[in-house]
């Protein structure tokens, strides 16, 4: 069976989103 | 010979159907007192004290507060926060629910988002509010990062353009807002919409493809008709989200910002003049904010889910 391509698209928002999750949670262990 | 259609079984069966509902009602119970203690009860004793004054007596005069330009502005600003919180976080859900599901992204990272999607929807208030501060305020570790980043110009001095706060940006302002509150919107739109995005079927789109519709062509014809209904009911539900969050904004902004739940509590809580009566009056105001918001989505729903049931 032939493996599904992995999309751009879909990795840029992949990642853009846990940089959205991770950046703040980064921010406060940093502050502490 | 009338023959009627009285069926012999029809008494025994009967017996069955009352024995029946009695036990699903019992099961009912829980959901029933949920409903009454944390929804009905406070609504209700919302609705009667908005129309009290400080001796207990009925008033319309708590009302009056609606015509005063604060209020409305306040109203104004939290429409503004909600809508445009909404559309970001919306979209913004809307990709990644996209890129975890139809999108081939590996099964580790669609089980690691969907975990922290669960955890971030529900991650508001203070901690968020604080979590930005240090992370996008004067002292923030991007802010630090940014501002570190400096070249020699033509004349040799070392220039820093990247500082966010020299550009325009602040945290503590309407575009802080929406950073804050995309954070826990589009995980809410992420866990909302993806058993929407899951029940497109492959076959749909091959179906497409084979009578020659490109990608464009499908989305606008096949998928987005059947998504429209849950995008609608998710982007709601992120309105209803962002229209009454208040610890976020209080601790982010610290009351600059004149959203309608701020003036709520300063009137419930104490600011000089308060009147607790008034801020049950602009809470009502709320409550049919939303009602008129609920009965636009039933509206919307109907004439978009029409094709899906013929």
């Amino acid at each position: 069976m032939k493996k599904p391509r992995f999309d751009l698209w879909s990795i840029f928002w992949a990642i853009l989103a846990l940089l959205y999750f991770f950046i703040p949670l980064y921010g406060t262990l940093d502050f502490s | 010979m009338d023959k009627t259609l009285t069926s012999p079984a029809v008494p025994a069966r009967k017996s069955v159907w009352r024995r029946l509902s009695e036990s699903n009602w019992i099961g009912l119970v829980p959901f029933f007192a949920f409903i009454f203690f944390f929804l009905l009860l406070p609504s209700t004793n919302l609705l009667f004290k908005s129309f009290q004054d400080f001796n207990g007596n009925f008033t319309l005069s708590n009302y009056g507060v609606m015509q005063n330009p604060y209020v409305i502005k306040a109203y104004s600003v939290s429409l503004q926060v909600s809508v445009i919180t909404s559309l970001v976080g919306g979209v913004f859900g809307f990709f990644v629910a996209y890129a975890i599901t139809l999108g081939n992204t590996p099964k580790w990272m669609r089980n690691f988002l969907m975990t922290f999607s669960g955890l971030a929807a529900n991650f508001g208030g203070v901690p968020l509010a604080f979590s930005y501060i240090a992370t996008l305020g004067r002292t923030g570790f991007v802010t630090a990062i940014l501002k570190s980043i400096c070249y020699p110009d033509a004349t040799g001095a070392q220039v820093c353009p990247f500082n966010p706060y020299d550009n325009g940006f602040n945290l503590y302002s309407m575009t802080g807002l929406v950073l804050a509150y995309t954070y826990f919107q589009f995980p809410l739109m992420v866990l909302t919409i993806t058993p929407a995005l899951e029940g497109l079927r492959k076959e749909w789109r091959e179906a497409s493809a084979n009578l020659g519709a490109n990608s464009w062509q499908y989305w606008q014809d096949v998928a987005l008709p059947i998504l429209t209904p849950s995008i609608l009911g998710a982007t709601l539900l992120l309105f209803g989200s962002a229209f009454g969050a208040y610890a976020t904004a209080y601790a982010l902004t610290g009351g600059s910002i004149y959203l309608i739940t701020i003036v709520i509590a300063q009137q419930i809580r104490g600011d000089v003049l308060n009147n607790p009566y008034e801020g049950y009056a602009l809470a009502v105001g709320m409550i049919v904010i939303m009602g008129v918001t609920i009965l636009l989505y039933n509206a919307l729903q109907r004439r978009t889910s029409r094709w899906l049931k013929s």
